[in-house]
């Protein structure tokens, strides 16, 4: 790989912005593909990140100045990268569900599916089912994800689940959940589509599922 | 059967020394309100609601403390933060009200006996100290720790981005902080309270270095007051601690309160000499286990954490509103059938 490009992924990793800033329109300047940019680059770093959060190497403020360092860059290659027609790898929508206010976790997810290419519409915190539904008709996502911190919430994610058959939505996405006390086994008993543990595993889980439609 | 008095079995286990057993003393909020009856919206609202509830609950279960919070916002309040109060749930804050240098300049530190409910919960402090304070171990909450309130009032994430992008900002909000606890402080200790609590749920998500630089100083200092006037402190976070285990002892704090994501065995042999540690049951667990699960789990927390003294059995944060009554009793019957001092590990 290009000097260029390890330098940008350390910029990621560090969470130096202006340096992100500055090394993307270096790269572009040396002719390399957006893309290229884009994925060996800023998610290439944003990657390394996810796995040292998860290790407990780092802590949720240096994942948190990474994804900026990583968006500046992705800010950077958004006009070039439309002209290269990269598809984007989905629409999700994502929100802590209703009578939970927890939106650390959450936002990460966002900042990690941003980060591999999803559009994300952040519905917020103590998003009520009807709300979710709504969000459905009016983005038409490919998947929703919602996150709960709470024991107490948990059930919300069933009553949310259950609002989507009501409005006859529930075909037309696929639904991830997580937060703290969420498992895979709760994600299979509400009729969940899956479950990831952590902001990285959730942008895979989120890629996998739209890949297999 | 227990011959000593639960304000002295707490004491003693805070000087470090052995009671007749192990004190338990899970603090209640939410379930103190919905175990007397009442909405938390009426629980946090009124000094004779609070008092009450908190002494029912305290008395429900035979605990050797009560324990007196509103919420966890009332400082925050207090300094301008808008709230919304859900009818049947704790209140929380609206937006942050510090974005800006200038916003900055404005803030004040609230007086405790004038501004939004801080007042009130002096007086339930009060009321708690007159009814019961001789017979049970009186702690009151002057709840969020600098940091945290300074996360209140900027927003959690920008609060982590200033220690990046501004410090000297964020210290400055600190010294604001600070200075708001030593003064809510002082006021709930002169009621007579036994021991204040504050809480940095948030400082489980921080790294070592940044609570060195962020948390502890400013920690320290409400110590101190609180210690000048003869009171002891207790240290809560919620979630994994274990990285900020010392660095929470340096603070100069006697009881620090840990949640169930902490090894309390490592807890016991990295800080238990120097600080009374309090914790840390699943509240999980607590919610959903039987009695006889939690039971175990008590039991499996003082033989890892009792001997030679300096521990309370709690659950590792607050138990949510609907646990069972069941449970709560099967934790205090493992303070007496497993607790009873001398013991060793
Ligand atoms: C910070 C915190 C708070 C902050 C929240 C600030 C904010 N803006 O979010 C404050 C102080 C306001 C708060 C309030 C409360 N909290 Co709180 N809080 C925490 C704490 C310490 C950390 C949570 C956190 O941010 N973790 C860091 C992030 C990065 O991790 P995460 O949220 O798990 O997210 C990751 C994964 O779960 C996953 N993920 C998350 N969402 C999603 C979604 C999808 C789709 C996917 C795929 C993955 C995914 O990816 C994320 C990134 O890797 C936890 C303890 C803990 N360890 O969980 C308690 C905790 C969650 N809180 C708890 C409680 C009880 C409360 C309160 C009721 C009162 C109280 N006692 O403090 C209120 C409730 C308010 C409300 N109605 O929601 C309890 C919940 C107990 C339970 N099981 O029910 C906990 C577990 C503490 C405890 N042990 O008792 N809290």
């Amino acid at each position: 790989m290009s000097d260029t490009l390890k330098q940008l992924t350390e910029a990621v990793i560090a969470g130096n912005a202006t340096l992100a800033g500055k090394i993307t329109e270096q790269a572009l300047a040396e002719g390399i593909a957006p893309t290229k940019v884009l994925t060996d680059g800023l998610i290439a770093g944003m990657s390394v990140v996810g796995v040292r959060f998860k290790a407990e190497e780092i802590f949720v403020p240096e994942v948190l100045i990474a994804a900026r360092a990583m968006k500046t860059g992705v800010e950077i290659l958004r006009p070039r990268l439309a002209g290269e027609a990269v598809p984007m790898a989905g629409t999700i929508v994502l929100g802590t569900v209703q009578g939970d206010l927890h939106d650390i976790g959450k936002n990460l997810v966002a900042m990690m599916m941003e980060g591999v290419g999803f559009k994300v519409i952040d519905l917020g915190v103590n998003v009520a089912p009807e709300r979710f539904v709504e969000a459905i008709n009016e983005h038409e996502p490919d998947l929703v994800g919602m996150s709960a911190l709470l024991t107490t919430t948990m059930p919300m994610m069933k009553e949310t689940l259950e609002a989507f058959k009501a409005a006859g939505v529930r075909g037309r996405v696929k639904v991830v959940v997580g937060g703290a006390p969420v498992n895979e086994n709760f994600a299979r008993q509400i009729g969940a589509d899956g479950y990831a543990p952590d902001a990285g595993s959730a942008a895979d889980l989120a890629k996998a599922l739209v890949v297999t439609g | 059967m227990d011959k000593m008095r639960p304000v002295e079995r707490i004491k003693l286990a805070v000087e470090h020394k052995q009671p007749d057993r192990v004190p338990v003393f899970p603090v209640c909020v939410a379930h103190a309100a919905k175990n007397y009856g009442i909405t938390y919206r009426d629980y946090c609202t009124s000094a004779e609601n609070l008092a009450r509830a908190a002494i029912h609950c305290s008395r429900t279960y035979g605990l050797d403390g009560v324990f007196v919070q509103a919420c966890g916002w009332q400082e925050a309040e207090a300094m301008g933060v808008e709230l919304y109060y859900p009818e049947d749930n704790a209140p929380s804050g609206k937006a942050p009200i510090v974005k800006t240098r200038e916003e900055l300049k404005k803030l004040r530190v609230p007086d405790p006996l004038k501004d939004g409910r801080m007042p009130m919960v002096v007086k339930a402090n009060e009321l708690v100290v007159k009814e019961v304070g001789h017979e049970l171990y009186v702690k009151s909450q002057i709840d969020q720790a600098p940091f945290a309130l300074a996360c209140e009032l900027v927003g959690f994430e920008q609060a982590f981005l200033l220690m990046y992008d501004d410090p000297s900002f964020l210290h400055e909000l600190l010294e604001i902080c600070t200075e708001t606890q030593i003064r809510y402080g002082k006021a709930i200790a002169s009621t007579g309270v036994h021991n204040v609590f504050m809480g940095e749920a948030i400082a489980s998500q921080i790294s070592p270095a940044q609570y060195k630089e962020f948390s502890l100083p400013y920690n320290r200092r409400v110590i101190d007051a609180m210690h000048e006037l003869g009171v002891t402190v207790t240290l809560h976070t919620c979630g994994n601690s274990s990285y900020i285990l010392e660095l929470m002892a340096d603070t100069g704090a006697d009881i620090i309160e840990f949640d169930s994501m902490v090894d309390i065995a490592e807890a016991k042999r990295r800080v238990g000499d120097r600080v009374c540690l309090q914790g840390n049951v699943d509240t999980g667990l607590v919610l959903q286990g039987t009695p006889d699960e939690v039971e175990a789990a008590a039991k499996d927390c003082i033989e890892k954490a009792a001997s030679g003294g300096g521990f309370i059995l709690a659950c590792g944060c607050e138990p949510a509103p609907n646990t069972p009554q069941a449970n709560l009793h099967a934790l205090v019957a493992a303070a007496k059938k497993y607790g009873r001092y001398p013991i060793t590990q």
